[in-house]
């Protein structure tokens, strides 16, 4: 099972770059990407109807301005969508996904250089 | 299409699975902003000639995480740190350790002061050549535990 793959299948819709957990480049980034990576471990946590758990971090990645400024406009684009699409479960193939109600912090500059970034933790669950 | 029982009980368990109180989740945030103003406090602190007292210039390399049953699910760091001579920065890095490390961190809540400086440890025990910074994570986590106390309990 590859839950950050399938989630990387599942934003593929939305026209700008993701990466799954591992793929993300050091450099020559676009203005605006998506990196998916696992955020703890896989875990079962409701064996009765054999479903695996793991927890995955989204994170859009917006490029700033020259003076340093955020495009709050194209990250609430992006931010919308993802949110409108896994507010309730969303089935892709053999995995569910959903937004954590732990979201992590909204606003950050800098995580990768000359970028703003919003993240949000996704549940996935995998029916084994 | 009409959704099979086994997609309805996919998403009722997810659904499950996936609470957490969204109260608990705005406390977890505040509790990690209340920690860095008081890096940032402690941070401001100079002598006469307007060097940090406390830091050993430590301060931009340092920041927080918090773990729920050992998923992040707050990080707080410094923005300044990155640079455009860094152009992969220092928080993609530091982010990539913190995800990657969170395993023994089981506990339902566990709070880690994290520092990208190689040298940080050495300079919280022994001090700076200016010998200054003696204590500086050791003065963050004091706060950090008793503010999470007051919040959550034991952590």
């Amino acid at each position: 099972m590859n839950y950050s793959k399938e989630l990387k299948a599942v934003l593929s819709d939305l026209g700008i770059t993701v990466y799954a957990s591992g793929e993300t480049p050091t450099s020559g980034n676009p203005d605006q990407f998506i990196s998916i990576e696992n955020n703890g471990s896989t875990s079962t946590t409701a064996s009765q109807y054999g479903l695996m758990t793991q927890t995955l971090l989204v994170g859009i990645y917006t490029k700033l301005s020259a003076t340093g400024i955020k495009n709050t406009v194209k990250e609430e684009k992006i931010w919308n969508i993802i949110f409108e699409r896994f507010k309730d479960a969303y089935i892709s193939n053999e995995y569910t996904f959903s937004l954590s109600k732990f979201n992590m912090f909204n606003d950050a500059k800098n995580i990768v250089s000359g970028y703003s970034t919003r993240f949000v933790n996704i549940i996935s669950n995998y029916k084994n | 299409m009409e959704q099979s029982n086994w997609d309805k009980i996919r998403k009722e368990v997810t659904k499950k699975t996936s609470f957490a109180s969204k109260e608990l989740s705005k406390e977890i945030d505040t509790l990690a902003d209340e920690i860095m103003e008081y890096i940032l406090k402690i941070a401001s602190s100079t002598d006469e000639r307007g060097l940090p007292i406390y830091t050993g210039n430590l301060f931009d390399s340092t920041g927080i995480g918090i773990y729920q049953k050992g998923v992040l699910v707050a990080i707080k760091t410094n923005e300044r740190h990155a640079t455009e001579e860094q152009e992969w920065g220092w928080g993609y890095s530091h982010l990539q350790n913190a995800l990657n490390n969170s395993i023994g961190l089981g506990n339902d809540l566990t709070l880690v002061i994290f520092s990208s400086a190689p040298i940080a440890e050495m300079i919280n025990e022994e001090g700076s050549p200016w010998n200054r910074g003696i204590g500086y994570f050791d003065m963050i986590a004091e706060y950090a535990t008793r503010q999470a106390n007051l919040r959550f309990g034991n952590i």
